[in-house]
């Protein structure tokens, strides 16, 4: 028997319960965390939409690769201080696995051109068939304005309420079990245990609880991406890169550790001070 | 080795617990706390190992003063002190050799030296069969041997123990007294919360006689 066994075996005996309250938990973190992210997006295209004219380019994914590059390189060549943004979904639909014909009706390639200036672009004529549609945006300070309220009072509002909410049923969850133990707790410290050995089978608890949240909010977070993205797919174009996915999975792991972790502190705190 | 000088005790709304209370007890000694149910027994014990801190008065144990000690002190206080509670407290989900091990892990010795102690505990208070039951298997007087056992794992200088024979029958509270008496040759300061009158008999000895949180005369209620 050492030490290290005796808190493995207290945090098995601490464990498995309320195990309904750690998916509410996870069930709010994972929409949570979905908003967050898509309020970052919005963000984004926002900030973007402030100081670029930005040019949709619809092109017909029937376009040959080489064409496809040269509509780039056009691009790329009519103005100096242009970036470029290739939305092609055919690969990313390929990987979720929907069939190409589908794919060639429902989504065309998209290039979306960021530049300082106003652009004028007459496409050499044989790359013209596969333009679909070209269409221009200037840069808004209203439409700027619109995006960055919609995002403050819903999408910021509601993501951080739902944190809270995360955090707040972790805590309740620590605190019912740590009532549950509260006698055990009380004779640990009459035999002389100090705050560590009583503290740490705690922790093991709430960052089990916490990563195990985090764990299933993320599978939730990716299932719900798949479904969205399949069954709508221009939503492609805004959740797209996987630097979104990482930024996520790692927040929703924070999360759930930061929030067992305090919720363990704080709890032992009251406990202390009554 | 303790002193306790005019303690009181008292509960909201202004009920007394502990009423000036002034006793010394000497190093090996073994001492009987006794007094009817609610007489303060309980309450005097914990003001010995901490759990509650006295209205007024001076305690003093080894020669310190308990009222300055501070309370990230208490755990290395309680340490050095064997308790045996009323109701056992035994940890419900652990077995014998686990709850016997606490105050061991708590002092952070190594597991062969754990498992050669836990054993000749086992040994001690005859539990060596049912190490790996867990304490709702035990019967009230094996429960009360374990609880016995974890007290005295740390080799305390001072072990008390309150109620430890109460709800046993006569055979089994002779033969903890016996493990209290064997404990107490070896150099253990015992104080013994009871109100069983038929193992005073038996075992005769200095008394502290409480009632309604006062202390009467000491000795000459032993055999009344
Ligand atoms: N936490 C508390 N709050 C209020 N009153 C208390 C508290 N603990 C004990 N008391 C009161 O103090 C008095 C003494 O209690 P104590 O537990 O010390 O008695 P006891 O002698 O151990 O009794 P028993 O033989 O039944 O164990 C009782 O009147 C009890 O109601
Ligand atoms: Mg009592």
């Amino acid at each position: 028997m050492s030490r290290l066994r005796y808190w493995i075996n207290t945090f098995y005996s601490y464990i498995f319960r309320d195990i309904w309250r750690i998916f509410l938990s996870t069930l709010v973190g994972g929409i949570s965390l979905y908003l967050l992210v898509f309020s970052v997006l919005f963000l984004k295209e926002a900030y973007k939409s402030k100081h670029y004219y930005r040019v949709f380019i619809t092109v017909s994914n029937k376009t040959p690769h080489s064409d496809f590059t040269r509509i780039q390189n056009f691009l790329r060549s009519s103005e100096n201080n242009i970036k470029l943004k290739i939305l092609s979904p055919v690969e990313k639909l390929k990987k979720l696995s929907i069939k190409s014909e589908e794919i060639e009706k429902i989504l065309p390639y998209t290039i979306i051109a960021y530049s300082s200036m106003p652009l004028k672009l007459n496409f050499p004529s044989d790359l013209k068939a596969f333009i679909i549609r070209v269409t221009s945006t200037p840069p808004g300070e209203k439409e700027f304005r619109r995006v960055l309220s919609v995002v403050r009072n819903f999408f910021i509002f509601l993501s951080i309420s739902l944190l809270f909410g995360t955090i707040l049923i972790i805590i309740l969850t620590l605190h019912l079990s740590f009532i549950s133990h509260i006698e055990e707790i009380k004779t640990l410290q009459m035999l002389g245990a100090n705050r560590t050995f009583i503290n740490i089978p705690l922790y093991f608890e709430g960052i089990f609880t916490g990563i195990t949240s985090s764990i299933i909010a993320i599978l939730m977070f990716l299932a719900t991406e798949f479904l969205l993205k399949r069954y709508y797919p221009p939503l492609l174009v805004l959740l797209n890169g996987i630097e979104y996915d990482i930024i996520s999975i790692s927040s929703g792991i924070l999360l759930g550790i930061a929030g067992s972790f305090l919720g363990t502190i704080f709890l032992l705190r009251m406990e202390e001070a009554s | 080795m303790i002193e306790l000088y005019h303690v009181d005790k008292k509960y909201p709304p202004g009920i007394y617990a502990l009423k000036d209370i002034t006793f010394k007890v000497e190093k090996g000694e073994f001492v009987y706390i006794t007094g009817p149910s609610g007489a303060g027994k309980t309450t005097l014990l914990s003001i010995i190992y901490l759990s509650t801190r006295p209205t007024s008065g001076k305690v003093f144990v080894l020669g310190k003063d308990l009222t300055r000690i501070k309370p990230d002190h208490y755990p290395k206080f309680r340490r050095e002190l064997g308790i045996v509670f009323q109701n056992f407290r035994l940890l419900k989900n652990r077995t014998v050799y686990e709850n016997i091990a606490i105050p061991l892990l708590i002092r952070g010795m190594d597991t062969e030296k754990i498992r050669k102690k836990i054993n000749y505990l086992l040994n001690f208070v005859g539990l060596y069969s049912k190490r790996w039951s867990y304490p709702d298997e035990l019967s009230g007087g094996e429960q009360q041997r374990a609880a016995i056992a974890r007290a005295i794992a740390n080799d305390p200088f001072l072990l008390l123990a309150d109620e430890p024979t109460g709800n046993l029958d006569e055979e089994m509270s002779i033969e903890i007294l016996y493990l209290l008496k064997e404990i107490n040759l070896k150099g253990v300061t015992i104080l013994l919360a009871t109100h069983n009158k038929d193992i005073m008999k038996l075992f005769p000895g200095r008394n502290i006689h409480l009632e309604n949180g006062q202390l009467i005369n000491e000795q000459t209620k032993i055999l009344d």
